[in-house]
């Protein structure tokens, strides 16, 4: 533990008879610190991070440490005006990501406070009341007046301006761990003329939708400042009864309703007026295009080929990449590239100090042509034929793609390629590295540019999970085999699979309990009310087995062949699967 | 000068960078303006052929008058102000066949000001401001795999996409649009 604060000089820990030094130090910091919570730090060091927020914001961050359980780094600042300040700079770019600033929520500080009471009877209080200013129906969460509720006061909860500062901040803590479903909050009442103790708001409850804030003390636009495209769901916003809008004659009230507007996208009812057409503001907020389906087949026949195709490649790439050989002809090209600044989902993992994804492995051979100019290297990081393919799959690390078990993390498109008469089906997911390549050759391989990462010859290369864009051209070649004419694969981060999930699902709907209040069925359907052209492909067991999960999962025809697909046709094996990937399906995966 | 010819790949950069930036075409800069709507949507992929098969986000543009490229093009009228920046790519040109397959990867981010690429707004509110500041979103990531004739590398341009297929490869979890 350090203690970088500035200008401190006044604890000298041998200071005789001034007691424990303990007890000076947490006093030193009762009397001096206010806890700020940092995110999106990663992209280096927590020190090079605190070195950097002193730099940029003159402001010291002392005491950091790393929560292992969320990621989040935590430290203190001197006054709570200071962590007012830095939180203005949350969204300062720092090593590639934006930093999420906030203050931290210290119940136990809000406890020490309070006296005798633990921190759990703190925080039992505060479910209690919000439970009791909760209303399940209309989702309403109602905060108004908060300083005059008679058990709060009782509990002793406003006894001194620095709990009161303090509510708020361990209200909203509770409030995330209670994880209730809110859609409008009333926050009138409560003498606010800032958002620093509501600060935590817009991270607790992103999906807000009606917000009040009548009677209150805001009187400058630039207080909501720090909110901006926080709250990017915010419909309705009253600001009636503050200073901000209390001369309705007052011509600076529409530039003023105009800022307003700026910081919340979309907002429509400001004061009871609408400001915007509902209609004509979804329609340009949302990108035109259908919405994203992970799976794309241009035919049933293409469906067939292709997830057969890649079930059984991504068995063996997995196991045995030498036995993939045989779909690679002399002809056939493979190479990898990487996009080491793809976007990417920040890693809160504890073990993610690093930060930053290693590529160390595949960075020597990455035919990245929009990094790699020379010819030379363009043409020698192509691999043709088996014998070259084969080397470079061994170079490349041991890897697990959990096709079965996590199929939502999946994602494929794929198509006729009319040239060859053969499917392009293009692959996306993520994958979990296993273990070093086979074989690892780290000196720079030819007369390519030499990387800034060749320092990493000695330093141990970390396995993680990553995610991957694959292109294959695949032909029907004699005797039912099939052929690999090419095959591109693309290396990144790891990015999740939000993106290829439909976003249009209300929140609450996401994780429909898959088993709780089967639909009554329309008609139990049997083997002889499944297409022709799906009976065509399956044996009489499969047929069997296919009804037996339609029946059971409530799965559409499509995703119910998948599964039994990726289930090998074992029905017991599609109840686990489906069992597992069950919450992250899409809703249009289900029989509606 | 042998090298550049044994290695035809040369020419896909700046063709990759023309057919992302003409996606990222702007109606109205200080400097110039497009004379009619439809001139400025036909900027939009110029590269695409009318049968080219298009997907997006693993759903197919259906055209109803088979011709993909307009349809292609009037959507993408509808969305907002967009950046996109090649990281990165490869290629095979597959013998025989006399077309390239091209992987590539970037990221992309939206305009989040509320007005669309026409600089339309939703706004009842008289802003006096019709131009106004991009708000730029955080980005996402994105891959693209096209199937494109050889021509390409002695610079053709117009009519050379076979196949175009875009998809969002990431999503920040504060994005404003929705997809």
């Amino acid at each position: 533990m350090s203690y970088r604060g500035r200008g401190r000089g006044g604890f000298h820990p041998n200071n005789g008879n001034r007691g424990n030094p303990q007890q000076n130090i947490d006093q030193y910091v009762a009397a001096n610190s206010v806890p700020v919570e940092i995110l999106g730090w990663n992209g280096a060091t927590p020190d090079d991070c605190v070195r950097f927020i002193s730099r940029k914001c003159k402001i010291i961050v002392n005491r950091t440490s790393v929560d292992p359980a969320t990621g989040v780094l935590k430290g203190y600042v001197k006054t709570p005006k200071e962590a007012d300040e830095l939180c203005t700079w949350s969204g300062v770019k720092f090593a590639g990501q934006s930093l999420k600033i906030t203050k931290g929520t210290s119940q136990d500080a809000l406890s020490t406070q309070m006296g005798e009471n633990s921190g759990g009877s703190t925080i039992e209080a505060l479910t209690q009341f919000i439970r009791s200013r909760y209303d399940q129906t209309s989702k309403l969460l109602n905060l108004s007046v908060v300083s005059q509720d008679p058990t709060l006061v009782s509990k002793g909860f406003f006894a001194s301006m620095t709990t009161t500062s303090k509510f708020f901040p361990a209200l909203m803590k509770v409030c995330r761990e209670l994880n209730l479903d809110v859609t409008s909050i009333d926050l009138s009442g409560n003498n606010l003329s800032d958002l620093a103790t509501i600060s935590s708001l817009p991270p607790t409850f992103p999906h807000l939708r009606n917000l009040s804030l009548v009677n209150n003390n805001f009187s400058k636009v630039r207080a909501f400042e720090t909110w901006k495209h926080k709250l990017n769901y915010l419909r309705e916003l009253v600001l009636i009864g503050n200073p901000i809008f209390s001369n309705p004659m007052n011509p600076n009230d529409q530039i003023t309703k105009v800022e307003i507007m700026r910081l919340f996208p979309r907002l429509i009812v400001l004061n009871g007026e609408i400001v915007r057409n509902e209609q004509v503001l979804a329609n340009i907020l949302t990108f035109p295009f259908d919405e994203p389906q992970p799976m794309f087949f241009q035919d049933e026949e293409i469906q067939n080929m292709s997830t057969n195709f890649i079930t059984n490649y991504y068995k063996l790439w997995d196991t045995n990449r030498q036995e993939l050989l045989v779909l690679y002809e002399p002809n056939s090209q493979f190479s990898m590239q990487v996009d080491s600044v793809h976007p990417h989902i920040i890693d809160l993992k504890p073990q993610g100090y690093h930060g930053n994804t290693d590529f160390g492995y595949y960075l020597n051979q990455s035919r990245n042509l929009a990094r790699i100019s020379s010819a030379k290297s363009r043409i020698s990081r192509i691999a043709t034929g088996q014998e070259q393919i084969f080397k470079l799959f061994s170079q490349l690390p041991r890897t697990r793609h959990d096709l079965l078990s996590h199929p939502h993390l999946y994602s494929m498109e794929s198509y006729r390629f009319p040239q060859l008469n053969g499917i392009m089906i293009v692959f996306h997911g993520t994958f979990e590295e296993t273990a070093p390549p086979d074989v690892f050759d780290n000196s720079p391989n030819d007369s390519g540019p030499k990387n800034r990462f060749s320092h990493s010859r000695n330093k141990k290369i970390a396995l993680s999970a990553k995610s991957f864009d694959r292109t294959f051209i695949v032909l029907p070649g004699p005797n039912g085999r099939m052929i690999v004419a090419s095959d591109l694969l693309s290396i990144r981060a790891e990015g999740g699979s939000s993106a290829w999930q439909p976003s249009g699902i209300p929140k609450e709907s996401l994780n429909p309990p898959p088993n709780a209040a089967p639909a009554p069925a329309a008609a139990t359907p049997t083997v002889s009310d499944l297409p022709p052209e799906v009976k065509a492909n399956l044996s009489p067991v499969q047929q069997e087995i296919l009804v037996k999960t339609l029946l059971e999962t409530h799965l559409n025809l499509q995703y119910a062949i998948m599964l039994c697909e990726q289930s090998n046709w074992d029905y017991n094996q599609c109840t686990i699967n489906f069992k597992n990937s069950a919450a992250s399906l899409p809703r249009d995966a289900y029989v509606s | 000068m042998l090298a550049a010819q044994q290695d035809p790949t040369q020419p896909l950069e700046p063709y990759l960078k023309k057919l992302l930036s003409s996606l990222d075409l702007q109606y109205q800069t200080p400097s110039q303006q497009y004379a009619k709507i439809e001139s400025y949507a036909t900027q939009f992929g110029k590269s695409l052929k009318p049968s080219t098969a298009i997907v997006i986000n693993g759903k197919p543009v259906i055209a109803p008058n088979n011709d993909a490229k307009l349809e292609f093009q009037k959507k993408w009228l509808m969305t907002p102000l967009t950046t996109h920046q090649l990281n990165s790519f490869d290629a095979h040109l597959i013998p025989g066949t006399g077309v390239f397959v091209i992987n590539a990867s970037g990221k992309v981010r939206f305009d989040e000001s509320g007005r669309n690429r026409l600089g339309e707004t939703a706004d009842l509110q008289n802003t006096g401001d019709t131009r106004g500041r991009s708000v730029w979103g955080s980005w996402f990531g994105f891959n693209i795999n096209l199937v494109v004739d050889e021509s390409v590398v002695n610079g053709a341009e117009e009519d050379t996409i076979n196949s175009y297929n875009y998809r969002f490869t990431y999503k920040p979890d504060d994005s404003v649009v929705q997809i």
